[in-house]
C-alpha cells in the first residue's frame, strides 16, 4: 500500500507502482515533459531504493496500463510462461539484478526465466542498473534467431543494410545496396524505408532486391518497411519477401495511432510463415523507440523506458528475427542529448534481451539534438560490448531520406576489426567466397561497389 | 625551489636554427573540401570500374564510393561530414538579425512562450505554439484584425532558411495574392515558433487563412530548408491540428524552388477561400 522511504532524513512518498517506476528512471527529457519524472536527483534515488524492494508479482499485478483497458497488456500477460514466472515471482527487482549479475547465473538460467517476465519487470531491473550493469547483464543474454542467416551467435555482429532514397529511385537504391554489400554489410536484412507506401511501388523494389540476390547468390533476406498492411498485400500478390516489418508501441492507444492492432500483427505473422521465401522460423521485424506513446498523447502517465520494454514484450509474441530501437531519432523533446541517447540505447538492449528477443540498435541522432557522430560511435562500442545483435548501415551513416545520421558500413567493419567479431556464418562464407572478407577483415577488393557491376 | 637543473638538450644551436628556418619556408593552401567536385570525386582506390563508380555516385545523393583507410573513412569524407554537421548546428542556433527582419518587411513581435531559449524550445514543443504575453499584446495592438491572409515567419529550427528564402517566397506570395484581390494582414516575425503558432494567430486576429514560413530541421545535405505550412481558420477552439494543414517543404537551393513553392501556395489559398476548408478536408472536397 505505502511506497515510502527517507533519504538524508527527508521522507519521499509515492502513490503507486507506476509512479515509483517513472521516478526511478534515469533522466529523460520526455519523462520531464510528460510530468512523470523525479523532481530531483534525491527523489530519483529514493524511488530506486523503493523499486528495488518491489517483487515481480506486484509488477505483474499492477501493469502501467490495466489488463481490462489495453490489448497489449492482455497479449503480454496471456503469453507469459507461467512455469518460468513461478521461478521468479517472489524475487524483488533488486534481487533480480543481483541474480542476473552473479557469475553463477548462466545464460541458460536467464533464458529459462525470460518468458516469465513482463515489460514492467524488465524495465524495473534496468532502472536499478548502472551503465556497466546493463552491459555485463546484456552480454549474458545472447539471442540466436534464424531467417536466412543465423543471427545473434556469440562472436558475431550483424548489420541491416538500409538503402533509403527520398523518391524510391531504383537506380539510387541499387547503388546504395552495392555500396553496402561491398563492405560485407547486410546479413541481418536489406531493409528499405519506402518514401511511397504503395503496393505497386513496393512490388518493384522487392523485384529489384530479389534480382540482386539471385545474380550474386547472396544469403540475403529483404524487407520493405512500409505499413504492415501494405506488405501483407504484397505477400498475397506473390512478392519475394524475406521479413515483415512494423513499428510498434507500448500502449493500445499509441499502437492504434499507427493504424495497427494485435490481431493485425497476428495475421501478418501467419502470412509471413506461409508466404515468405526465407526459411524462418523467425520472420517478423519490429522497430521501437522511447517516446512514441507521449508523442501520440497515449503514455497513460507511464515513463518511456517501461513503455519501451512493453514493446519488447509484445514483440516476443511473434518470435521476431530482429527488433531495434531507433534510439536517437525521435528528437530532443524525448531524449535530449548524447548522455540520454546512450543510456537509452543500452537500456533498450538490456530490456529486450532480458525478455528474450533479438535486440539490435539503430544508433542515431537528428541535427536538433545535442549529439554528434561521436555519440553514434561511442554507443556502437557500448552495445557491441553488450552483445547487440545488429546495427544499421547507411553510406557514411548519412541518411538523405530520413535526414538523420546512423551507423555507416565503415563503422560495422570497424567494430569487427576492433572487437574480433564477424558477420553471421552463412554471410561470412558468402563474402569470403566472393573475396570481400578474409578472416573477418576487409580485403583489398572490399569497399568498391563497382565490383557488383560485373554481373 | 627546483631540486634539479632544467634538462639542457644535446643539440647545437645552429642546427636548431637551420631547421627552424626551413620550417618557416613551409606553407600550405588547402582546397575547399566541401565543393561539388570534391564530393563527387571517387574515393575508392583502384576500383574495378572507375566509370561505374562515377555512375553509381551520380545515381544517388548518399555518400557512396567514398573509399576507406582500413575499415575507417578517408579524411576528406570525415571532414565533409563534420563540416556539414557544423552547418546544421549554425543554422539551428542562428537568430535572424533585426535588420534582416525589417528588410523582409516584417513586424517583429518578439518571443513565443519559450522566451527565446533554444533549450526550452527544443525540450517543450507546446511552448513554441503559444505567443508570450508581451508578443500577444504587440500583435493585438499593431496587427490588422480580420485579415483574409495572415503571414507568420519564424526561424524555427533553421535561421538560414529565413535569411535565404523567406524573402522570395513572401514577395511572390503577396504579389500573387494582391493580383487576385486577396487582402493580406500585417506580416509578422516571431522568434522560435512551432507550426502550431498558426492557431494562436488565427484565434487572436480572427484570420481566415494563416501561412507560416518556418525553418526545417536541418539535414546534412540540406541544412537551410524552408517550409510553408498553412491552414483555413486555424483555431484553438474548436482545435485544428495537422489534418487541417497543408505543407510545402524542402524549399532550398538543392530542393524546391521558392518561386514555384509560392505559386503553389497561392493556388492553395484560392482553393481554401473557395471551398472554405483546408488539409485533408480540402483534398476530399476537391475529389468531389
Amino acid at each position: 500500500m505505502a511506497f515510502r522511504t527517507k533519504l538524508f532524513g527527508i521522507t519521499y512518498d509515492f502513490k503507486d507502482v507506476k509512479e515509483v517506476l517513472a521516478k526511478a528512471n534515469e533522466q529523460k527529457s520526455g519523462d520531464e515533459a510528460a510530468g512523470v519524472a523525479a523532481k530531483s536527483v534525491a527523489e530519483r534515488i529514493a524511488a530506486k531504493t523503493v523499486l528495488a524492494e518491489i517483487p515481480m508479482w506486484v509488477l505483474r499485478a499492477e501493469p502501467v496500463v490495466p489488463y481490462e483497458d489495453d490489448e497489449i497488456t492482455r497479449a503480454i500477460d496471456d503469453g507469459l510462461d507461467l512455469v518460468a514466472y513461478e521461478k521468479i515471482k517472489n524475487k524483488t527487482a533488486g534481487e533480480m539484478r543481483a541474480w542476473i549479475l552473479d557469475e553463477k547465473t548462466t545464460s541458460e538460467d536467464i533464458a529459462a526465466i525470460s518468458k516469465g517476465l513482463t515489460g514492467e519487470m524488465a524495465a524495473a531491473v534496468a532502472k536499478l542498473c548502472s551503465s556497466l550493469d546493463l552491459i555485463v547483464g546484456g552480454k549474458k543474454m545472447p539471442c540466436v534467431v534464424h531467417n536466412v542467416c543465423t543471427m545473434g551467435l556469440p562472436g558475431r555482429m550483424g548489420a541491416r543494410l538500409q538503402p533509403n532514397h527520398p523518391t524510391d529511385d531504383l537506380d539510387a537504391i541499387r547503388a546504395e545496396i552495392y555500396d553496402g554489400l561491398a563492405f560485407g554489410i547486410g546479413d541481418q536484412v536489406i531493409g528499405i524505408n519506402p518514401a511511397i507506401d504503395q503496393v505497386e511501388n513496393l512490388m518493384k523494389m522487392y523485384d529489384m532486391m530479389w534480382d540482386i540476390k539471385q545474380k550474386w547468390n547472396i544469403p540475403a533476406s529483404n524487407c520493405i518497411l512500409g505499413h504492415v498492411t501494405t506488405q501483407m498485400e504484397c505477400l498475397k500478390k506473390g512478392a519475394k519477401v524475406g521479413q515483415v516489418f512494423q513499428s510498434i508501441a507500448g500502449t493500445q492507444a499509441a499502437l492504434e495511432s499507427f493504424g495497427v492492432e494485435v490481431g493485425m500483427l497476428d495475421e501478418a505473422n501467419e502470412l509471413a510463415k506461409k508466404f515468405c521465401y526465407s526459411e524462418g522460423p523467425n520472420y517478423m521485424y519490429f522497430e521501437t523507440g522511447e517516446g512514441t506513446e507521449l508523442s501520440a498523447y497515449a503514455n497513460n502517465d507511464a515513463d518511456q523506458l517501461t513503455l519501451e520494454a512493453r514493446k519488447h514484450a509484445l514483440a516476443r509474441r511473434y518470435s521476431p528475427i530482429g527488433v531495434n530501437s531507433v534510439v536517437g531519432f525521435i528528437g530532443p523533446e524525448y531524449l535530449y542529448n548524447s548522455d540520454e541517447i546512450m543510456r537509452a540505447g543500452i537500456e533498450d538492449h538490456f530490456c529486450g534481451k532480458l525478455l528474450g528477443i533479438p535486440l539490435g540498435l539503430d544508433n542515431c541522432y537528428t541535427n536538433h539534438v545535442r549529439a554528434d557522430q561521436n555519440t553514434n560511435e561511442f554507443l556502437m562500442v557500448l552495445d557491441a560490448v553488450a552483445g547487440c545483435n545488429y546495427h544499421m548501415g547507411v553510406s557514411m551513416g548519412d541518411d538523405v531520406m530520413l535526414s538523420y545520421q546512423c551507423a555507416s558500413y565503415h563503422d560495422t567493419a570497424s567494430l569487427w576489426s576492433a572487437m574480433g567479431t564477424r558477420p553471421a556464418p552463412e554471410w561470412e562464407k558468402w563474402a569470403e567466397e566472393l573475396g570481400l572478407l578474409k578472416n573477418g577483415k576487409l580485403t583489398d577488393k572490399a569497399g568498391d561497389p563497382s565490383f557488383f557491376l560485373k554481373r | 625551489m627546483a631540486a634539479y637543473e632544467l634538462y639542457k638538450g644535446t643539440q647545437k644551436q645552429a642546427d636548431i636554427e637551420a631547421r627552424r628556418a626551413e620550417g618557416a619556408k613551409f606553407g600550405v593552401e588547402v582546397e575547399d573540401v566541401t565543393t561539388v567536385e570534391k564530393r563527387h570525386a571517387v574515393g575508392v582506390d583502384h576500383p574495378v570500374d572507375l566509370e561505374g563508380c562515377k555512375a553509381l555516385m551520380h545515381a544517388t545523393d548518399q555518400r557512396v564510393c567514398v573509399g576507406r583507410n582500413g575499415p575507417r573513412p578517408k579524411l576528406n569524407t570525415y571532414f565533409q561530414m563534420r563540416a556539414d554537421h557544423g552547418a546544421t548546428q549554425d543554422s539551428l542556433k542562428y537568430s535572424v538579425p533585426d535588420e534582416v527582419v525589417k528588410a523582409l518587411g516584417l513586424l517583429h513581435v518578439g518571443e513565443t512562450a519559450t522566451n527565446g531559449l533554444l533549450e526550452t524550445y527544443l525540450r517543450l514543443p507546446p511552448l513554441g505554439r503559444k505567443l508570450s504575453d508581451e508578443a500577444k499584446a504587440v500583435v493585438l495592438e499593431k496587427c490588422v484584425k480580420n485579415p483574409t491572409v495572415q503571414f507568420v515567419v519564424s526561424n524555427g529550427l533553421s535561421g538560414y532558411a529565413i535569411e535565404r528564402y523567406a524573402g522570395d517566397v513572401l514577395k511572390s506570395m503577396t504579389d500573387g495574392l494582391k493580383a487576385a484581390g486577396i487582402a493580406v494582414g500585417t506580416s509578422i516575425y516571431v522568434n522560435r515558433a512551432r507550426v502550431g503558432i498558426m492557431n494562436d494567430f488565427g484565434t487572436l486576429l480572427n484570420a481566415d487563412v494563416v501561412v507560416v514560413l518556418i525553418g526545417e530541421r536541418p539535414g546534412l545535405i540540406i541544412s537551410d530548408a524552408l517550409s510553408i505550412y498553412m491552414g483555413y481558420k486555424p483555431r484553438w477552439e474548436p482545435l485544428t491540428t495537422d489534418g487541417n494543414r497543408d505543407n510545402i517543404c524542402m524549399i532550398s537551393k538543392k530542393g524546391k524552388n521558392p518561386i514555384e513553392a509560392a505559386a503553389e501556395a497561392v493556388a492553395l489559398i484560392k482553393d481554401y477561400l473557395q471551398y472554405k476548408t483546408s488539409g485533408v478536408e480540402l483534398a476530399t472536397a476537391k475529389r468531389g
